[in-house]
């Protein structure tokens, strides 16, 4: 599971190129939106079509769902976890 | 032949260093001057002259045979493609560069609209031509003498350190003086130091930059300048309040500080940076709901209302500047005020400048360029880029949608800035171009012979790009390389690369590092000792060897 952690670490800051960050900085538990990290609107879609690709998974258009499996790196690792097709 | 510009009485028109150009000089100099341009039987010329007196000339004798004469900021050869018209001056066809060298033609036609032309920068940097009237300059300068004419002897000489090819320059330097019946120099002051070298015993008028003023305070400390001014002014961008205060105490006169463009001309004027500005002589201002400053001037083309691009308060005639109205650009649709970003940001007591800008990038996003106050840099020093760059985010989010929160963050030791002191967008964009070859300058400190760089080693360097994927290191042939060329550029070094010794490397160097990098300059041996260093320890030292640093 931490090694998935540090993928989607990896895979955020690359499908988002954010700066000045490495996996290490960003903690699991964080959330991922306004507070913690402070991802906006648009890097949550375009985090999402990263996810889509790179697992063929495929998001709820539920958004308290959504909301639920995009709250830190530790519950999307489940969600991927549990919903990755590759 | 008619007079164009009102030209006073007065015996000498320029001072050449300690040698005084008369009055009868100029006129036989304008004379054939002005026969070789109306020999050109062109309506329009290019002027591009270093040298005051001889732009003078050229401009006088151009104005009586009553040509509109453009005056570029610079002349680089896309400047010399974008106007395809004669040129006279330092870039000029062979029979314009010297007026001397001319038999004296016949007068073929004289044309009947003397007029200017300059360029301004703009915000976006692009140069933007703005046509002057000599109706609309003559009341200028005249607002200038009624203004700050009183305080100002005849005898005394204008010097200055900003270009005559920009208006600010133009008139203080060369229009305002041959009205007034003051004496110009011909050569510009090109550093600060060049104060202390005016020739002693004369007064004074300085027309200054901001960009140089606010070096004067740094200077190693030595005694007041063997010369009287009468008057110091500062124009072109502001002056930091802190700077001004210790330049006029450093050269004994309050700076007069000038706010207007090269569009407006002058707007208002004050001589203390706490107080409130007044207007210039023959200017009305207003304000509007927005608290947009708009003027209506003599020195416009037209006596319509102009709305400038300042936010300001009035109260009984008293200006207050309030900073630039909304910049207003979208982020995905959102509309964002830049202003706002950089007002909020400048608030932080971690900031002492900020600069925001729209980056349209994959996605379009908000860039800040920052220059920390001694506070961000502890903290920076502490929490590492990434948590200051966090700390700004969270210290925004109260009172700006999460869209509009910067996401690249550039610090700098200070601001990007033009010969002019202005700061353009193109400049301040250059510091986020992708793969960078230089590290971002966070602070500078220096004595006599030690310069004290402060070095963010930033992930995106081009240097780490495979060097290594999983381990990236900063390559040593690239911090012998920042030494040279940071180090040459730190102590005005013309010299080549002789050979380096004592090359040492402990530590290696990683992104995201705040590196020390520590410069002393033995000009006897011609030697650059440098040190990286930083809170884990030394990381890397050596000495280089120039040779021909001397002339």
């Amino acid at each position: 599971m931490s090694d998935l952690n540090h993928e989607i670490k990896a895979l955020i800051i690359d499908s988002l190129n954010l700066e000045d960050l490495t996996p290490d900085d960003i903690d699991s538990e964080a959330p991922l939106f306004v507070d913690g990290l402070g991802l906006d609107s648009i890097d949550a879609l375009e985090l999402g079509v990263a996810l889509q690709k790179r697992y063929g998974l495929t998001l709820s258009a539920e958004s308290e769902e959504t909301r639920r499996h995009f709250a830190s790196i530790s519950s999307l690792a489940a969600f991927v976890e549990a919903s990755r097709t590759k | 032949m008619p007079d164009c510009w009102p030209i006073a009485a007065h015996a000498i028109i320029a001072w050449r260093g300690d040698i005084p150009i008369e009055r009868h000089a100029f006129d036989a100099d304008t004379e054939q001057a002005y026969r070789a341009l109306a020999a050109l039987a062109q309506p329009r010329i290019v002027l591009f002259e270093t040298d005051s007196y001889r732009f003078a000339v050229w401009l006088i004798a151009a104005w009586r045979a009553g040509l509109t004469v453009v005056v570029p900021g610079d002349m680089l050869p896309a400047t010399q493609a974008a106007l395809p018209l004669p040129w006279v001056g330092v870039v000029a066809d062979a029979a314009l560069a010297d007026w001397h060298a001319l038999a004296a033609p016949s007068i073929s036609s004289v044309y009947h609209a003397p007029g200017l032309e300059v360029f301004t920068s703009g915000s976006t940097g692009a140069p933007c031509a703005i046509h002057k009237t000599l109706t609309q300059l003559a009341n200028e300068t005249a607002a200038l003498e009624a203004a700050f004419g009183s305080q100002i002897a005849s005898d005394a000489r204008i010097v200055s350190s900003v270009p005559h090819q920009h208006l600010y320059g133009l008139l203080f330097r060369i229009l305002w003086p041959l009205a007034a019946g003051r004496a110009f120099a011909t050569d510009t002051l090109p550093w600060p130091e060049s104060i202390w070298a005016l020739p002693a015993g004369a007064r004074y008028a300085l027309a200054a930059s901001p960009a140089m003023l606010k070096r004067i305070p740094e200077l190693p400390a030595r005694a007041a300048p063997q010369v009287r001014f009468d008057a110091i002014f500062s124009s072109g961008g502001p002056l930091p309040a802190d700077a001004n205060l210790a330049c006029s105490t450093r050269l004994g006169m309050p700076i007069t500080e000038v706010y207007g463009s090269s569009e407006t001309g002058g707007i208002a004027h004050r001589h203390h940076p706490q107080h409130a500005w007044t207007a210039q002589p023959g200017v009305e201002l207003k304000t509007d709901d927005a608290g947009t400053l708009w003027l209506r001037s003599p020195f416009l083309a037209t006596p319509d209302w102009f709305a400038t691009s300042d936010r300001a308060a009035l109260d009984q005639g008293q200006l207050t500047l309030l900073g630039r109205a909304d910049r207003i650009v979208k982020v995905e649709e959102k509309r964002i005020s830049l202003t706002r970003v950089e007002t909020l940001l400048g608030a932080l007591p971690e900031i002492s400048a900020a600069r925001a800008l729209l980056l349209p990038n994959r996605r379009d996003e908000i860039g800040a360029v920052l220059v920390l106050s001694d506070a961000g840099r502890t903290l920076l020093a502490e929490k590492g880029k990434n948590g200051l760059d966090r700390q700004f985010r969270q210290a925004l989010s109260g009172a700006l949608e999460r869209i509009a929160l910067p996401r690249r963050w550039r610090f700098v030791a200070e601001l990007p800035h033009n010969d002019m002191g202005k700061t353009t967008e193109a400049m301040l964009a250059a510091l986020f171009a992708p793969a960078p070859a230089n590290p971002e300058i966070v602070a500078t400190r220096q004595d006599a012979h030690t310069r004290m760089l402060t070095l963010y080693i930033g992930a995106e360097l081009i240097h780490f790009d495979g060097h290594f994927d999983a381990a990236p290191v900063l390559p040593g042939v690239v911090q012998v390389d920042w030494a040279i060329r940071l180090g040459k550029a730190a102590f005005g070094l013309a010299g080549t690369f002789a050979d380096m010794r004592q090359l040492k490397f402990q530590r290696i160097i990683q992104p995201g590092a705040l590196i020390t990098l520590t410069m002393t300059w033995d000009a006897g041996k011609q030697q650059l000792a440098f040190a990286y260093a930083s809170a884990s320890g030394a990381h890397s030292s050596g000495r280089i060897t120039f040779t021909g640093t001397q002339p």
